[in-house]
């Protein structure tokens, strides 16, 4: 038996060169494409990481005139607070060492003479005349009890007048 | 003929990628900037806010203290002209006033004035000088005061110690000396 292939070969259909440049110009514009495509769109993420930067760069702006305006304010404060601390320590250290001298004369025993007192910024000295040694005892007790001052030490120093004079040491508190 | 098309068509999508893939890259490090530098205002502004917390502007003591920090930069300026002469009116106090003003010194930015003066009159007279002499000069610190009774009502005090001035208020930022 004879068998007869009627099939026709055909040699395979090659592409026109206007097909072949429309190919390679498909191939070139969908990249392009691709390509401006991601482009655009990471530009868009930027402009938006820039928006956001703007805003917080104004935020951040109007904060720190915020924080100028509570640091003048603490700064103020902390002045007037440390310039009235400062008068009413002076004011007070003042009243403090005349009510001690005040109370240096006053609390003297009948009989008893002030001389002089040197009243420095935490101890007094005080010099006295006294007729005897019990009346400088009640007096330096009279002096503790004020709460002014602590007696440290009392020395008698001679005698001057007919009385004994004692030189005092005494600390502020 | 397609030969050079292909390879011309090549060279331009590689071009085209080539350019893309730098200009990318170039976006994409300034993207990670751009985050750096968000990332670093969020910081700062999470830190201003959490400064400001609670502050709904100026408290209503503000005029008051500014104000009173006006008027004491006056008054401490008057008493800084007036020194010796308010010095010396206590002085006159004393048959013999005599008052000794040092030159002012700068301790810590505060001008300091060391002086020493004598009172002599009466104890009473004396004490309320003294106090009133506070008054005059409310940054006056005690250094010593040293007494001594020269009659049976005369009192015989001597002060040392200084007159303070503090720097401009407005403009301080020492410490008290």
């Amino acid at each position: 038996m004879i068998q007869i292939d009627l099939a026709v070969r055909r040699r395979p259909e090659k592409l026109t060169s206007l097909q072949f440049l429309l190919l390679f110009l498909g191939i070139l514009l969908g990249t392009s494409l691709i390509v401006g495509i991601g482009l655009v769109l990471q530009w868009n993420s930027l402009n938006n990481l820039a928006d956001e930067i703007g805003e917080l760069g104004v935020k951040r702006d109007s904060l720190e005139t915020l924080e100028a305006e509570i640091s003048r304010y603490k700064d103020l404060k902390d002045s007037h607070s440390e310039l009235m601390l400062a008068m009413e320590d002076a004011r007070k250290d003042t009243e403090r060492r005349l009510d001690i001298l005040r109370l240096l004369r006053t609390e003297l025993e009948p009989g008893m003479k002030f001389l002089s007192c040197r009243i420095g910024p935490d101890s007094v000295i005080t010099r006295c005349l006294s007729p005897s040694n019990v009346k400088v005892a009640r007096y330096l007790e009279e002096l503790s009890r004020s709460g002014l001052l602590r007696v440290i030490e009392s020395e008698p120093q001679g005698t001057r007048q007919g009385l004994i004079e004692h030189r005092v040491l005494l600390k502020i508190p | 003929m397609k030969a050079l098309v292909s390879t011309i068509f090549g060279v331009l999508v590689a071009l085209v990628i080539a350019t893309g893939a730098y200009i990318g890259l170039r976006n994409r490090r300034q993207h990670l900037d751009f985050l750096e530098e968000r990332r670093a205002l969020v910081t700062e502004v999470e830190e201003l806010e959490g400064k400001s917390t609670g502050w709904n502007g100026l408290p209503e003591d503000f005029s008051r203290i500014e104000s009173e920090l006006d008027s004491m930069r006056g008054i401490v300026s008057v008493i800084q002209t007036q020194l010796s002469e308010r010095l010396a009116a206590r002085g006159s106090l004393s048959r013999t006033p005599k008052l000794v003003l040092g030159e002012p010194q700068d301790t810590a930015g505060w001008q300091v004035y060391p002086f020493s003066l004598i009172l002599e009159g009466r104890p009473e007279a004396v004490d309320s000088s003294m106090r009133a002499l506070q008054d005059d000069l409310p940054f006056m610190h005690l250094q010593h005061l040293d007494a001594t009774l020269i009659s049976s009502r005369r009192l015989k005090l001597e002060i040392t110690g200084s007159v303070r001035f503090p720097p401009d208020p407005q403009h301080r930022n020492t410490a008290t000396p």
